[in-house]
């Protein structure tokens, strides 16, 4: 079966908890939180009210989301290919990393702003040429890296995402928030010197050591060209997203609120059969240090393709 | 103590005093400072100079100080002080506390130190500007769990740089930084880890991913 007719991958992973992770919290806590962070007290309320739809859904005090998993592995994944592309000195190589005069963050869009536009448009096409993304010659136009990497991956407006994660069975029941008490430092420090009262600040997080099953399923990737240039979309996805799980297993990316501070540390493994799986879709050894090693040569081949000099014209 | 010069800091109601006294010098300048170590950090992901960086310090002595632990054993009273009649099960365990308050104590560590540059206090972000997030984040683990870390990060091609200090510790402190060239020559990793010196932790490691 051609790659363009692929049946969707379902792959499914292990998500332990390395530390507490707050992932939500009722309006009173969030403003108080707020507030507490330094938000003026005019401006919690509105960042509250603004959430309060997202926040009233949440059951036992707590609320997480499988796409906050997806959001998590894109960020890591835009990290990983802007990276690797400098190291191999081609340049930046993810949308939102790219400097584009000053017009702020832009994004993949499909279709692009091609036309001789005036404002925004006219700024993201300039940057996009100047970082050679895309060639414009008479009536040709070559998308050299366009949609990016993560964007071809994790979706764009326009495009459809390859990718798509929900929670496995028995979610609910395996993950149970607890609740416990904080102090900032300062605050901890001027108790001492004020000898008033402080109001320790009330977290709901999921408990350390819980585990959660993430299912992410690899669909819809298209013939081998709008995607990805090297190889096959599937096998594209598959080494981004395990690269991705790899700095996620680092530690630069937590899940929830005060990351900074410990939490929502997160080791992400993969099931048996799933580890096998992304070793076929990727032509490695079926183990977990050769999966690395593949994934790292297709992303690698796929920025060389994209932004190496052979690419250019 | 001193939170100046090279001397460790060995008394935090010390560093917190002299933090207070530069506050006000220094509120004024607030917004200025937030700007500039913004401006390096987007002016570092603009031109590519920026890296993922894993600052790993043996904690056991750290940890185990008198200063560290009263901190400790002060935040878990006044935490038990509060609470009103509700569980509050796990998560008091010391090592969470310390990652917890890390942050806070180095951010008074480089507003008292009349050596250093104030500014970089906002290297570890700030609720003034949205979404300006802290570019270093804290973990205390065990040596498998460094390990672990260490070997994710080489799998995906960063280079492990052992230090001449090799000290064993039955605790490390795990410092993940978001790297950035801050424009003086200096990198925020060597800024974070002067400052972390300073607190008694000492680097057995550093693991880089990136140019």
């Amino acid at each position: 079966m051609s790659a363009w007719r692929m049946q969707p991958v379902n792959l499914e992973f292990q998500v332990l908890l390395k530390s507490p992770a707050v992932t939500g919290e009722d309006p009173d806590s969030s403003r108080e939180l707020l507030t507490i962070l330094g938000f003026r007290e005019e401006d919690a309320r509105k960042s509250v009210a603004q959430h309060y739809g997202l926040l009233s859904v949440q059951e036992a005090g707590f609320l997480v989301r499988a796409s906050s998993f997806k959001g998590l592995l894109r960020v890591a994944s835009e990290y990983l290919v802007e990276l690797k592309s400098l190291k191999l000195g081609l340049g930046h190589a993810v949308c939102s990393f790219l400097d584009a005069g000053g017009i702020g963050m832009p994004k993949c869009v499909l279709p692009p702003p091609l036309g001789e536009g005036a404002g925004e448009a006219r700024g993201f096409l300039e940057a996009l040429k100047g970082a050679r993304w895309v060639v414009i010659g008479g009536d040709r136009v070559e998308f050299n890296n366009y949609p990016c990497i993560p964007c071809s991956v994790f979706g764009a407006t326009g495009l459809k995402s390859m990718v798509t994660v929900s929670f496995g069975r028995g979610f609910v029941s395996k993950v149970k928030p607890s609740s416990f008490y904080r102090l900032f430092f300062n605050e901890v420090m001027r108790e001492e010197s004020r000898g008033g009262n402080v109001r320790p600040l009330l977290i709901h997080a999921l408990e350390t050591g819980r585990e959660i099953t993430l299912n992410v399923t690899l669909a819809g990737g298209g013939p081998q060209g709008l995607r990805s240039k090297s190889c096959p979309p599937y096998t594209l996805a598959a080494a981004v997203l395990w690269l991705a799980v790899q700095l996620v297993n680092a530690g630069f990316f937590r899940l929830g609120r005060f990351k900074s501070r410990g939490l929502g540390v997160l080791q992400i493994t993969p099931k048996e059969d799933t580890l096998s799986k992304l070793a076929r879709l990727l032509g490695a050894e079926n183990n977990s240090a050769g999966v690395t090693a593949r994934a790292n040569e297709v992303l690698e081949s796929e920025l060389r393709a994209r932004l190496g000099a052979g690419s250019r014209q | 103590m001193s939170s100046q010069g090279s001397s460790t800091i060995t008394d935090y109601k010390e560093l917190f005093k002299e933090a207070q006294s530069r506050l006000r010098e220094l509120s004024r300048r607030r917004v200025e400072g937030i700007n500039t170590v913004r401006e390096a950090v987007s002016s570092s992901a603009r031109s590519g100079s920026w890296r993922l960086t894993i600052l790993v310090y043996a904690a056991d002595d750290f940890i185990t100080a008198k200063h560290t632990r009263d901190l400790v054993n002060n935040a878990c009273r006044l935490a038990a002080h509060g609470r009103q009649q509700r569980s509050s099960p796990g998560s008091e365990e010391p090592d969470a506390w310390v990652a917890w308050l890390m942050k806070g104590v180095l951010r008074y560590v480089f507003i008292a130190d009349k050596a250093g540059d104030p500014r970089w206090r906002y290297l570890l972000g700030s609720s003034r500007k949205p979404a300006f997030a802290s570019r270093a984040s804290f973990q205390v683990a065990t040596q498998d769990e460094v390990e672990r870390v260490v070997e994710a990060m080489k799998a995906l091609g960063a280079e492990d740089q052992a230090l001449e200090q090799q000290a064993k510790s039955g605790k490390y402190l795990l410092v993940n930084v978001v790297d950035c060239d801050l424009g003086d020559g200096r990198w925020a990793s060597d800024v974070l880890d002067e400052a972390l010196q300073k607190l008694g932790l000492m680097p057995v490691r550093r693991v880089v991913l990136g140019r």
